[in-house]
């Protein structure tokens, strides 16, 4: 019996005291990798003392922990998967908060002959024609629910050794594009921070198209079998205020400003 | 107080594996003497012993004592086995004795094991790792353990097989005193000197039967058995 | 190699340091296999002395169970308590996901069958040898429990070594039910993987270089431990 008292006392000790406030944020990798989401969380806690504890996955995964009820909140860029979410009864509402854009990277030496403010998409085409290797994220991603919209834009379904899955995260998806010497697709936060380890180069790059946009999406508290956090609502009033979008605004790395506050443009 | 002895065994038989090893067992120990069970190596001594001792039960047969005997965990046994290997803690001498005695009320415990060393004159060990005796000395521990205990009864197994010849002195003083003393002795043994030494009675064992049981004195001068009188003979024994 | 050698020059640089992330990974990383392992041993123990005294009815089965435990990998076992522990499982009303509580869980039900078969190499013969003296005895399971214990403590501590080895070591488990979260439940083990994925080769060294230096020090202390065992005559 005091075996048993004492098992229960040191998982107990251990156990995260949901009701006092700590978020489970799910986001993404591409705002962890880029030093963002520290920038957020230390933000955050300066101004409310709530800590944040980011389960970060691809945004698919974000997803999938949501209907589980795993998390209290979910900062993610794939708008497909967010409207389903909110679709499906589970999630309550989607705000978008902050946006950049993508950018198709490639080997130092590149092959593919482009001309100049060429679309991304275009550059994918001919991309796909040459069969160059390209490594896709495949990972329920955002960046992945982007190549899959550009790519039925296009009406391509790539097949063939020269399109190689990774399976992961951004990081390591560039990783393998630099010692493959492929082609892939990329944010421009991830990017920023990975560029001076890598061995490629930007080779589309278009601002202005500002095809990534990242939605703070709440959790439906009647639906969901996870409990309402305060400090949920708490996070998200700070994040579309002017303290949040300041501190997006105000984020840079070498220089760069990674992301933009607001929304990009409107959904179609 | 009613007394354990005498011990029968009516018909007891021993099986494992298809074989017998001890069939048609009819003896009876009686009180008072040094009872010796002697036998070649592998006649099953040892197994006739443990069957005593209720560290296995006969496949047939009964084995009964003269009074029925508790079952009760956490009390001092009525009879104990000292092993021909001794088997002791990773302790000191003392709180191996100790030990054995943890049934008794906790301020006789130390009284009773410091009296047993003084009985088997091994004060000076009372402190030693009795791992790290020799093995002499350990059987003499594991001796003075079992006279702690103040069984009615004590069954010995060869204990002396792996003794040198001072050692296997001591130790037959110490069984002798004990049997001065009033504990029931059953032992056994191949070494036809010791029997001689010791024993009141014999139990003469041969793969696993017993060929007969008779007073000492009368079994060294006029063996009944063919089998016996061949052991005797064989090693030389001259009545 | 001279990127290797300047990351492994920054690793100790870390190390020396005593700087404050690292060590509070490898904080953690004690608090989490250290709780795991004291939780099986009191679980795995009394098991093993079990299994190795009695052969009680589904003793075999018992024996089976435990051995196929021992063959699960780590992220399997994650894998079960993930969907033990998540909201949408049985135990999800206590929220116990993605905290270290989670961790803790998921390697104690790695480590116990680790020790209840080791546990009962030590149980076995230690029974063989004092089972029918303690039977002669008269004393009390409970007693004779607590002295086999006593009498196989070397042995004993090596096998708790070598639990506490494999905890620490593990990264499957922990990663699923803990999720990596920064300065909560970020371990050696998924530190190092991230940080190298993230190709930041300095940090996941020093992690890397605290793991072997661990690995070593048990080896060490079981050895010792071993060499102390009195050998009976």
């Amino acid at each position: 019996m005091k075996c048993l008292f004492a098992l229960l006392s040191i998982i107990w000790l251990n156990a995260a005291s949901h009701a006092a406030g700590p978020l489970a944020l799910g986001t993404t990798t591409t705002l962890r990798d880029s030093g963002f989401l520290e920038h957020l969380q230390a933000d955050f806690y300066a101004t409310h003392g709530i800590a944040i504890r980011s389960i970060v996955l691809s945004s698919g995964q974000v997803f999938n922990a949501a209907k589980r009820g795993d998390i209290d909140i979910a900062l993610t860029h794939a708008p497909k998967a967010e409207q389903a979410f909110i679709k499906s009864g589970l999630g309550l509402a989607r705000t978008p908060v902050f946006y950049n854009h993508f950018l198709l990277v490639g080997p130092e030496n590149p092959s593919l002959k482009l001309s100049d403010n060429v679309s991304l998409a275009d550059a994918l085409q001919s991309l796909h024609e040459q069969k160059l290797p390209f490594i896709s994220r495949d990972d329920e991603s955002g960046t992945q629910a982007f190549e899959q919209k550009l790519l039925s834009q296009l009406g391509i379904e790539p097949s063939g050794e020269y399109y190689i899955k990774s399976g992961r995260g951004m990081g390591p998806t560039l990783q393998l594009a630099s010692q493959l010497q492929a082609y892939t697709l990329c944010d421009w936060a991830t990017w920023q921070a990975y560029r001076a380890k890598l061995s490629l180069q930007p080779i589309v790059n278009t601002p202005q198209a500002k095809q990534n946009q990242y939605s703070l999406v709440t959790v439906n508290p009647n639906t969901s079998s996870h409990p309402t956090q305060a400090s949920a609502e708490l996070f998200h009033s700070w994040l579309t205020g002017p303290a949040g979008q300041a501190a997006v605004e105000t984020f840079q790395v070498n220089g760069q400003q990674l992301f933009h506050a607001g929304m990009a443009k409107s959904e179609n | 107080m009613t007394t354990l002895l005498p011990l029968n065994l009516n018909d007891v038989s021993y099986q494992l594996a298809q074989k017998k090893l001890l069939r048609q067992i009819n003896i009876s120990f009686e009180a008072k003497n040094l009872s010796v069970i002697l036998g070649a190596n592998g006649a099953g001594k040892t197994l006739l012993l443990k069957l005593c001792c209720g560290l296995i039960q006969p496949s047939s047969g009964q084995l009964q004592w003269a009074k029925t005997l508790s079952t009760r965990r956490g009390e001092l046994p009525p009879y104990t086995l000292v092993f021909q290997k001794p088997v002791l803690l990773q302790r000191s001498v003392l709180a191996n004795l100790c030990f054995a005695l943890q049934s008794l009320p906790k301020d006789q415990v130390l009284p009773r094991a410091l009296a047993a060393l003084e009985w088997a004159g091994i004060e000076h060990l009372s402190s030693r790792n009795a791992t790290t005796l020799s093995t002499g000395q350990q059987q003499i521990v594991a001796i003075a353990r079992a006279w702690a205990t103040a069984p009615e009864v004590l069954f010995l197994d060869e204990p002396t097989a792996n003794l040198d010849p001072d050692a296997t002195e001591r130790m037959e003083t110490l069984i002798a005193n004990l049997h001065h003393d009033g504990t029931k002795i059953i032992m056994s043994t191949h070494n036809l000197g010791q029997a001689q030494r010791l024993a009141d009675t014999i139990t003469f064992l041969d793969h696993g039967q017993v060929c007969e049981q008779q007073s000492a004195k009368a079994f060294f001068t006029a063996p009944k058995s063919p089998i016996a009188q061949r052991f005797l003979s064989v090693q030389g024994f001259k009545p | 190699m001279s990127d290797l050698s300047q990351s492994f020059g920054h690793a100790l640089n870390l190390l020396v340091r005593f700087d404050s992330n690292l060590w509070e990974i490898v904080a953690l990383s004690f608090r989490v296999s250290l709780s795991a392992v004291m939780i099986a041993t009191a679980l795995g123990l009394p098991i093993a002395a079990a299994l190795a005294i009695k052969k009680f009815p589904g003793h075999g089965a018992v024996r089976i169970l435990v051995d196929t435990l021992m063959a699960m990998p780590p992220v399997v076992i994650g894998l079960v308590v993930y969907l033990l522990l998540s909201r949408a499982g049985p135990l999800g009303i206590f929220g116990l996901l993605y905290t270290p509580s989670a961790m803790i869980i998921a390697q104690s039900l790695l480590i116990t069958p680790i020790i209840v078969a080791l546990g009962l190499q030590v149980f076995v013969p230690l029974w063989a040898k004092f089972g029918d003296q303690f039977r002669l005895f008269n004393t009390t399971t409970k007693q004779n429990l607590f002295t086999l214990v006593h009498e196989g403590r070397h042995q004993l501590l090596t096998v708790w070594l070598a639990g506490f080895g494999r905890a620490i070591a593990e990264i499957g488990a922990v990663m699923m039910v803990g999720g990596n979260i920064d300065h909560y439940t970020r371990v050696m083990t998924t530190a190092i993987a991230l940080e190298t994925s993230k190709g930041n080769l300095e940090m996941a060294m020093a992690l890397g270089l605290v793991l072997m230096l661990m690995a070593l020090a048990i080896n060490i202390m079981a050895h010792t431990f071993s060499r102390l065992q009195q050998s009976p005559n």
